[in-house]
């Protein structure tokens, strides 16, 4: 009997204790869950997000909430970066959650379907936000139905960099014309080194984003609406006769990384679809002399459209009005031609203040920046412009007919063709929704 | 007592290996009293249930909310319209079945559950039958065999990213390892395009997962064999049985419980695989390695069709989950036995 009551005992406070445990922990963690940093004391913490893990972006980002915090004392921007891969489900997670960042890096083909969803806020609406003095075409990036969402401080696109030595040894001038492309490319490959190289899955809008030169050149800026017409299967035959001489590698279709900047860096490659943002890097490699001209296009003197790429920072509804209206204030910051100029030269993009050009140019590399420049203020275009909200799906689905193409599997004209109803069903039903 | 702890760990750690299984005990728990009283009669009755649940509430609590509610809320989303928007709001629309109907009448999803069915068997069949001859060899004592023993445990050490990642290097097509290795044993004469054509990339990503999942189909089977009594294959050779026999005879019967259970788990297991095919060839080209999981993650992720994505993985869930069953029921007619 003594033994009985003795066990019951014994097993009574441990089974009350692993309750109350449990109890405290459950409380411990729904609290911490609730937004965090107010405006307690006149203090500001703000949270912020972006895909920058590495390089000179993650530098120049953190310099700038530092001396933000310097300028202003009483604001603190938290930062934390997740890697690119990863980070449209993150912040989707996040959005779920109602916990996105106060600012929130958005790359600007989401930027549609973000604002759409309610998850980022016009700017107007929280306050006052003088967009005057950056370029129009370039803000487009940044728009939804005629508002302002999010802001792109810098824009970037691609351009053609080519091999000085391997050029001036074959006795060849960098192209201008499609035609001249696929010639010089077939010219140049050799058994160790491919013609041209460039990165094309069709995932994440990696092969819609290369064929887009093309394709908005011959065919319009909203070829997407009729992407079965002979000019676009003209823009892709560029990519698939390569692909057919050899002076291009099917790889290419399944390159993921930077295997094409690789190849260019360590000479395995003569030509390359070049950004902007690969410029700091290239420069630093020993011995390798490189020049970039403007994409060519079919015949000389066409207009050359091109997609901006770049990132955008909006403000996200969560936090409360103290918080967005600080988050303002620091993107009218960012947004002085001084501090936007600065982004631009250690990011290697071209800037979006007006005025910031002139100041920002000449100290990134004017000879590889100009051809970018110039396709930029001439052709820059959004990719989401005729495509909205449908941009994901649409994006991929072209791609999955170029990568068909080029792999030899249809003719660009049948590829093209096998997709188009898909595409326009997309784009009229407002899908991704 | 200890029954409900075990079958509580159990349900926690996932299917139990044979010694796992609870021994049903003899009689009652020790140290009850036979009290002639009711009222002491009732109160080790009330105790029997009240401590037991309040041991197993943790485990049945964390299954309630990391398994209970994610799977809920999935069955739930895939009868709503589920986009961007709903994931901001929390949720969406209610569609019936209507993203049963999207799933099932594109090609795509008959695609992933063809490549499923082909990536499980063709898996499973070749993790056990190499499996099982590395374990013959093992068992036996040679040169090096214990340095072997432990080598074969190397690829269950690699994060299945590192493995995907490092094998697609070496599937590459123009000038990489595997096609520059058997071109010059002169097995293949033009390079196979690993990861860029349909049926290579499948076979690429099937043998990268009979590779990883070898090292567990190889100590199972190799356990399962040093259970069996080496005096009966001494007794089988004493009567002239050859090596063929005694290990159709002998080891195969004997093993036959282990065998079971190593593929009734590969194949709850592989069904599921998503890394490796993810990072190989992200389900393309063109959506020919597309398996269940990844095409769902696709439908979700990239397309955001959440609602879709969620009705694809359900299908997955069935498919489990009718394994699942059958390996159970197979847990019992053993126990039975």
């Amino acid at each position: 009997m003594r033994n009985q009551r003795a066990n019951r005992r014994r097993w009574r406070a441990p089974a009350i204790a692993g309750l109350a445990l449990i109890a405290g922990l459950g409380v411990a963690a729904c609290s911490s869950q609730s937004g965090s940093g107010g405006s307690s004391s006149g203090k500001i913490t703000l949270t912020e997000e972006d895909y920058y893990t590495s390089g000179s972006a993650n530098t120049f980002w953190n310099n700038a909430f530092a001396e933000y915090h310097k300028l202003h004392p009483d604001v603190t921007i938290k930062r934390s970066s997740v890697p690119e891969s990863g980070y449209v489900p993150h912040l989707l997670n996040q959005a779920g959650g109602g916990s996105l960042p106060n600012i929130v890096m958005v790359d600007n083909p989401y930027v549609a379907q973000f604002a759409a969803a309610g998850a980022l806020l016009p700017l107007k609406s929280i306050g006052q936000f003088d967009t005057s003095g950056i370029t129009p075409t370039l803000l487009h990036d940044g728009m939804y139905k005629g508002k302002l969402y999010a802001v792109p401080p810098y824009v970037n696109t691609f351009a053609l960099s080519y091999n000085k030595k391997m050029f001036a040894a074959a006795h060849l001038s960098p192209p201008q014309t499609w035609a001249q492309l696929i010639s010089d490319a077939k010219k140049l490959t050799t058994s160790k080194v491919y013609g041209f190289v460039t990165t094309m899955p069709a995932t994440h809008g990696q092969a819609f984003w290369d064929f887009a030169p093309f394709l908005w050149t011959n065919a319009g800026a909203d070829a997407i609406e009729h992407i079965d017409s002979p000019q676009a299967a003209a823009a892709l035959n560029v990519f698939v006769q390569m692909a057919k001489d050899g002076s291009m590698p099917k790889d290419v279709v399944s390159w993921q990384g930077s295997q094409d900047t690789e190849y260019f860096e360590s000479g395995k490659a003569a030509m390359l679809l070049n950004g902007s943002w690969n410029i700091p890097t290239f420069n630093a490699v020993k011995g390798l002399s490189y020049g970039t001209v403007e994409l060519p296009t079919r015949t000389v003197g066409q207009r050359l459209l091109v997609p901006t790429g770049g990132e955008t920072f909006g403000i996200s509804d969560s936090g409360s009005t103290a918080q967005q209206q600080a988050a303002l204030a620091f993107m009218r910051w960012l947004m002085t031609p001084q501090e936007d100029a600065k982004a631009a030269i250690q990011i290697g993009d071209l800037p979006t203040v007006k005025s910031a050009v002139t100041t920002a140019l000449p100290q990134e590399d004017p000879a590889q920046m100009k051809p970018i420049e110039t396709e930029l203020n001439n052709g820059g275009t959004e990719r989401t412009e005729y495509a909205g909200t449908a941009f994901n799906s649409v994006s991929v689905t072209i791609g999955n007919a170029i990568d068909a193409a080029v792999l030899g599997q249809q003719t660009p004209q049948k590829a093209l063709q096998s997709i188009a109803g898909t595409v326009n069903s997309s784009l009229h039903s407002g899908s991704g929704s | 007592m200890r029954r409900i702890i075990d079958g509580a760990a159990a349900a926690v750690t996932g299917p139990a290996g044979p010694e796992q299984v609870a021994q049903p005990e003899p009689g009652g728990r020790p140290g009850i009293g036979k009290g002639p009283a009711a009222a002491v009669r009732r109160r080790p009755v009330f105790r029997r249930i009240l401590v037991p649940a309040l041991f197993i509430a943790p485990a049945v609590l964390y299954a309630l909310v990391f398994f209970g509610y994610p799977l809920l809320y999935g069955i739930i989303m895939s009868f709503e319209q589920f986009g961007l928007a709903a994931v901001v709001h929390g949720s969406g629309p209610f569609v019936g079945f209507a993203n049963y109907k999207a799933i099932f009448s594109d090609p795509v999803t008959f695609l992933a559950l063809r490549n499923t069915l082909v990536f499980t068997v063709v898996s499973v069949v070749f993790q056990v039958g190499i499996g099982l001859a590395v374990a013959v060899l093992l068992n036996r004592t040679f040169f090096l065999s214990g340095l072997l023993r432990r080598l074969v445990l190397v690829p269950w050490l690699i994060p299945l990213l590192a493995v995907g990642t490092i094998f697609s290097l070496l599937f590459g097509t123009s000038g990489a390892p595997i096609n520059t290795l058997l071109q010059k044993l002169h097995i293949i004469h033009a390079a196979i395009p690993w990861l860029i054509q349909g049926n290579p990339a499948l076979i690429a990503i099937i043998l990268v997962n009979i590779w990883a999942g070898l090292p567990f189909n190889i100590i199972v089977l190799y356990s399962g064999l040093q259970d069996i009594d080496p005096r009966l294959h001494e007794a089988a050779m004493v009567d002239g049985a050859s090596p063929v026999q005694k290990f159709r005879y002998i080891t195969l019967p004997l093993l036959r419980p282990v065998l079971l259970i190593v593929i009734m788990l590969g194949i709850i297991a592989t069904v599921k695989v998503f890394d490796i095919v993810w990072v190989m060839t992200g389900g393309g080209p063109n959506n020919a390695t597309q398996l269940l999981s990844s095409w769902a993650y696709t439908q979700a992720f990239n397309n955001f069709n959440f609602g879709q994505g969620a009705a694809i993985a359900n299908v997955l869930l069935v498919i489990s989950f009718l394994l699942a069953l059958v390996y159970l029921r197979s847990l019992r007619t053993r126990d039975a036995r």
